[in-house]
């Protein structure tokens, strides 16, 4: 029986050197602002969605020779355009529960969510990879989004400030006070020596 | 502390209200202010440090496949700006640019040579009357070369004098930007031309031939 094809050598020849560039971007960045979506929205079928919107946004501007700024502007661009989608899906989904009251539809993508965690691990992390995503889940939003962009998302608080649209001030004493949160979540855990971190 | 009834007036309720004294503020917002007033909230201690760099060694999840692909999919079609000067095209990118122009150059130089030498030998007032002038000039023809006019035209029987020359350029394309080995960029022009040899002879018949060529220009793209 012959072995599998590489997906290396199934993929087409020659691209473009704009596909090229695009996917050396799109793995690069994307997990990134796909946890800040994930953080941001209530499942990964919505933080798809955002993070989607919010890309063609930026290649619509782009396209259009509307977009301000460079290559180093895309990504402020970005987590700003998932942030205000994100809250207008959020109203959106609020209406929507209020006429619905759709509790199982909640519990389904729960479970859905599960097969995709928002961390990498190897078999010895999995239990960090579980725990930091549940903590990160129960901190109150305004902690846990500054906390993923100034970890993940590598961003100055200057930069946090104007993405969630807060002084440079209130983003660092959000983000200790985060911190320290998560940390007290993350404590027991941490000195049974049950995690990484 | 109390009030004297249950619809107190205004002047009572304000005598009691101010008996009232706002509550000290906690000792870390206390902490948090004086950091902010003096510029070092945004300083971590170095046990903040510790837990920061412990926890940005777990890393965000990659993009599932499909839902990558998708957006692969959105995004080849556009150009991608590498900064202001240098814009990657959303096409196939040019291949072997420099043997493909090299060896289109040498066949039409080719041919241009064996057409001069044509009308050159037809020109010359001794000439052998054995041989024609056409078929003297295919003979100085590299073997590989087609020589677009004795294909059409007998070689002994005919004598054609140059009639025209035209040359007609059929399209021009930006084939996106080229790296040399010395990395400076280039842009690739695609240059496509359709020369028109035209010869006529004795009686009278108009012999043309068309000969298509592609140049690919390099030129220089300014960087900062």
């Amino acid at each position: 029986m012959e072995p599998p094809p590489d997906m290396a050598s199934l993929q087409t020849p020659e691209k473009s050197p704009a596909a090229n560039a695009w996917r050396a971007w799109l793995e690069e960045n994307g997990p990134k602002l796909f946890l800040f979506a994930r953080q941001q929205t209530r499942s990964t079928e919505d933080a798809q969605d955002v993070l989607q919107d919010a890309l063609v946004k930026l290649v619509e501007k782009l396209r259009s020779g509307e977009f301000v700024g460079g290559q180093e502007s895309w990504m402020p661009y970005l987590y700003t355009s998932i942030r205000r989608l994100a809250i207008d899906l959020s109203r959106k989904d609020d209406r929507r529960k209020r006429r619905e009251d759709n509790v199982s539809a909640d519990q389904e993508a729960e479970q859905r969510d599960a097969f995709h965690p928002w961390f990498e691990s190897d078999a010895s992390d999995d239990e960090t990879r579980s725990q930091l995503e549940e903590s990160l889940k129960d901190l109150p939003a305004k902690f846990s989004e500054v906390i993923v962009l100034k970890i993940w998302g590598e961003k100055t608080f200057a930069e946090i400030g104007e993405t969630l649209q807060i002084s440079q001030n209130t983003a660092a004493s959000r983000y200790r006070y985060g911190l320290e949160a998560l940390k007290k979540q993350l404590g027991g855990a941490r000195r049974r020596g049950d995690l990484s971190i | 502390m109390s009030l004297q009834s249950d619809t107190p007036d205004p002047k009572e309720l304000e005598s009691l209200l101010r008996q009232l004294s706002p509550k000290a503020l906690d000792l870390d917002l206390l902490d948090r202010l004086e950091q902010a007033a003096d510029g070092s909230l945004e300083s971590l201690s170095l046990e903040e440090m510790q837990f920061e760099a412990s926890l940005r060694r777990v890393k965000p999840s990659a993009l599932p496949e499909n839902f990558f692909n998708c957006l692969e999919q959105q995004l080849s079609s556009t150009p991608f700006p590498v900064n202001k000067k240098i814009l990657l095209f959303p096409k196939a990118a040019p291949e072997a640019v420099k043997p493909a122009r090299f060896s289109r150059s040498m066949w039409s130089a080719a041919a241009a040579v064996a057409i001069l030498g044509a009308s050159a030998a037809l020109l010359l007032p001794n000439r052998s009357a054995s041989v024609s002038p056409i078929q003297q000039a295919s003979n100085h023809l590299p073997a590989s070369v087609p020589a677009p006019l004795a294909d059409r035209v007998s070689p002994t029987n005919a004598s054609l004098v140059p009639a025209g020359f035209e040359r007609g350029l059929n399209s021009t394309r930006d084939e996106g930007i080229y790296w040399d080995s010395s990395n400076t960029p280039h842009r690739v022009l695609r240059v496509e031309y359709m020369d028109h040899y035209i010869m006529k002879s004795k009686d009278g018949k108009t012999y043309t031939t068309n000969l298509p060529r592609t140049q690919y220009i390099l030129v220089p793209e300014k960087v900062d």
